[in-house]
């Protein structure tokens, strides 16, 4: 037991307190402190020592824990999964959607082999074979990849 | 600086307080196919990280009392466990980003704390704080340690202390660390660190007592 007394200031007093409370040395304050704040610090100090706090985990307790967070880590590694595959769409074949990107792929097939067959409509620099002389717009050159882009999103658009 | 052994450590080295790293030795047997509860916590963060998940099982094992004791000073009874688990979840996702720059035992901390704040945050969304005590006697069991009213009350005035006052009294209380070594956790001389834990006590104590 330590009183308290003058030649320990109030910080050293209630640390050697804390310390012999936790070590099982203290268990009454009313002795140790004639002064009444440090009795109510004392107070404190054996209220929070309480065995409640300081119960130990049983060994069933800690393995069914473990096994919960296993489940729950197993759980939360699957819908972590999903949501990327989800975010980059890498699961077109598995939802019915082959004909949808087919079509895509097809239009776009389309459009290149319209490109590589009349090459004037890129180059913009000359008039077509048999065109008698007609320019193609600037407007008209951007209409080509536009529709392509358009035609590829409808296509892939989510159905609700 | 933080080390992380490249084999084991030896069979002498023990460890008390999880919250204390044992210091590290060097040694040449190969451990790829047991961890020994003696080695060094950053070892088992290198062991995980390389894919060893046994390593983790032996993190678990060395930190689920303490995780479970801090908490419980801070969380109501029937939430207790989901915290400590939700700490763990929070330890698995992020043990792979985790790169040394302090102790495992402090970035452990630090993380328990997170998680216990964000309990709070979520539950005062749900329901009125105030309410809160209530909730949880409602489902509390009796128990002969400690009365609910006693232990709602140690909780709410926990609960309610300035991070710094709640973190002292943790440290102390709930991991089971010395002065010395709660002065060296918070980077503050012994004196300072005395000084603090006496007016952590006392805004505790002034918490208290509306309910003594």
């Amino acid at each position: 037991m330590i009183n308290f007394n003058s030649s320990l200031n109030r910080d050293e007093w209630l640390a050697l307190f804390t310390d012999q409370a936790l070590e099982g040395k203290v268990a009454d304050q009313t002795l140790a402190a004639s002064d009444p704040e440090m009795r109510a610090l004392a107070d404190v100090v054996l209220r929070l020592n309480n065995p409640f706090f300081q119960k130990n985990l049983e060994a069933a307790t800690v393995k069914r824990m473990q096994t919960e967070i296993r489940a729950r880590w197993r759980k939360e590694q699957l819908s972590r999964k999903s949501s990327w595959t989800d975010i980059f769409r890498l699961d077109w074949l598995n939802r019915s959607k082959v004909g949808q990107f087919a079509g895509a792929v097809a239009m776009v097939a389309i459009v290149g082999m319209l490109i590589l067959s009349f090459p004037g409509i890129l180059s913009g620099n000359g008039s077509m074979t048999g065109s008698a002389g007609l320019q193609p717009s600037g407007a008209f050159l951007w209409t080509i990849p536009l529709a392509a882009i358009l035609a590829m999103s409808w296509l892939l658009r989510r159905k609700p | 600086m933080v080390y992380f052994p490249s084999e084991t450590e030896p069979d002498t080295v023990k460890t008390s307080n999880p919250f204390q790293t044992p210091p590290a030795t060097n040694s040449t047997e190969n451990t790829s196919m047991t961890i020994r509860p003696d080695v060094s916590d950053e070892y088992l963060v290198q062991r995980y990280k390389d894919g060893d998940a046994d390593a983790f099982e032996s993190l678990y094992q060395r930190y689920l009392p303490l995780v479970y004791k801090r908490v419980r000073f801070v969380v109501p009874e029937p939430d207790i466990e989901d915290v400590t688990q939700e700490v763990f979840i929070a330890v698995l996702k992020s043990l792979h980003a985790f790169r040394g720059d302090s102790q495992f035992s402090t970035w452990l901390r630090t993380l328990v704390n997170y998680k216990v704040a964000e309990f709070y945050r979520k539950r005062n969304r749900k329901q009125d704080p105030r309410e809160a005590p209530l909730a949880d006697a409602e489902v509390l069991p009796e128990e002969d340690d400690l009365p609910i009213e006693e232990r709602i009350a140690l909780r709410t005035a926990m609960s309610s202390l300035p991070e710094k006052y709640q973190e002292v009294i943790l440290l102390r209380f709930a991991d089971g660390m010395s002065f010395e070594e709660i002065a060296r956790v918070i980077g503050a001389n012994l004196e300072a660190t005395k000084s603090l834990f006496r007016r952590s006590l006392s805004a505790l104590r002034k918490n208290l007592e509306p309910k003594l």
